[in-house]
């Protein structure tokens, strides 16, 4: 597609008033004002408890939004941002089970 | 070639911006002006200009003492203006006015970050201060006829319930109160305005007001007087519905309301002071994370097991 100059120059992001917009047009009912600040401070606990995975990006939001936020950008980033914090805590949970066993079969073998 | 822009969908915003919202406001706020104007005389006007200059100056002065971007533009800085102005009595000296005005602005608003960071309302919060500060001639009801006058609720608390002005009145205003919270149609009108741009939802007022007509119906406190005196209808229709300090969800928004009744109604009726809408909206302001925490949107598909 291509836009006007005027259409095409994403518009200035101002901050957020808390109107709730976001979350009363999000089809799957998502919040992504939460989602938003859970991206922004890396609380990746926030980010799944919100659920931002289920988002389909269909960007309802961002075209809401009055403060012209770029929601459905983060929500992307934040998905992304998800999957590697949890691909880590995964990987992190199986060295340790690893280990455990390890040292059981180690403790048997004395 | 090279300044071709890739950006992600949606490339078409819709075109409700802060500033729009913040001017629907203060459009809302244009009727129960004329009628302040017109009820208490060209000092409410004066008062509305000092609390409004004032407020965007306090503004102005402090994002840039502070380096910050100037969001004078976005008129919220007006709206938080003239809704403390229509909290004060008409006769307020013009210097308290302006100090409620930097209250407003500065401590409340702007030391919590600026726009949609505040956590409590800040003409309400302003207006509290000045009553606790200024308790005499914040209480000054004065009449254009500059007679001063018991306001309706204060007749309530008093127990002299025959003294109370006819219906009429407290539907066109002509009693003694705040410079905006008299005249209920004119709010009315206002608040059906924002509820038909879709600036507010329905809930909070609907919810505020039914509470406080319900219970006051219950406890036989003159159900139809309690809704048309005091600050209820402007504090329901423009003071709970602020975005940044009232919930997220519509259902917050019902317990939210519910619960600005509830206090409302306590103080009003076993109170000192004779108004608690005031103190209501503050509390529930304080609640508002909490209230946020627990109606949080379950998503579709979202459930575990």
């Amino acid at each position: 597609l291509a836009f006007s100059e005027k259409d095409a120059l994403p518009p200035k992001e101002t901050a957020c008033i808390g109107c709730g917009r976001c979350a009363a047009h999000c089809p799957l009912r998502l919040m992504p004002c939460e989602i938003f600040n859970g991206f922004k401070h890396k609380d990746y606990e926030l980010l799944e408890k919100s659920k931002v995975n289920l988002c389909m990006e269909c960007g309802c939001c961002t075209y809401v939004c009055p403060a012209k936020r770029p929601l459905v950008q983060v929500n992307k980033l934040a998905k992304a941002a998800l999957r590697q914090y949890q691909s880590e805590k995964k990987a992190q949970l199986e060295k340790r089970k690893a280990r455990e066993e390890l040292n059981k079969e180690e403790a048997t073998e004395k | 070639m090279s300044n071709l822009l890739v950006s992600v969908s949606p490339h078409i915003r819709d075109g409700a911006t802060t500033t729009t919202i913040m001017r629907d406001v203060l459009i809302a706020l244009i009727p129960p002006f004329i009628a302040s104007v017109v009820i208490f005389g060209v000092r409410a006007l004066l008062v509305v200009l000092v609390c409004v200059a004032v407020a965007v100056l306090a503004e102005f002065v402090f994002e840039k003492a502070c380096k910050k971007p100037i969001t004078v533009g976005d008129l919220s800085a007006a709206v938080t203006g003239v809704l403390l102005a229509f909290n004060l009595p008409v006769g307020i000296p013009l210097w308290q006015a302006a100090f409620g005005s930097i209250v407003a602005i500065i401590v409340v608003k702007q030391l919590f970050g600026g726009i949609g960071q505040n956590f409590a309302n800040p003409a309400i919060t302003a207006r509290i201060i000045m009553l606790l500060a200024f308790s005499g001639t914040m209480t000054t009801w004065v009449f254009p006829d500059a007679v001063s006058t018991a306001t309706p609720l204060a007749l309530i608390s008093g127990g002299l319930t025959e003294n109370l002005p006819p219906i009429k009145d407290m539907i066109l205003g002509l009693t003694g109160g705040c410079l905006g919270e008299t005249c209920s149609i004119a709010i009315l009108i206002g608040g059906l305005y924002l509820i038909a741009r879709r600036v507010i939802t329905w809930h909070t007022p609907v919810a505020f007001l039914a509470t406080v007509v319900i219970l006051t119906a219950i406890l036989g406190k003159q159900p139809v007087y309690q809704l048309l005196s005091g600050g209820l209808m402007l504090g329901a229709f423009f003071m709970a519905t602020d975005y940044a300090t009232t919930p997220i969800t519509n259902s917050g928004r019902l317990i939210f309301g519910i619960g600005c009744g509830l206090i409302t109604v306590l103080i009003r009726v076993w109170g000192n002071y004779p108004e608690g809408v005031s103190f209501s909206i503050l509390l529930m302001n304080i609640l508002t994370p909490y209230i946020d925490r627990w109606t949080r949107h379950k998503p579709f598909g979202g459930v575990q097991a």
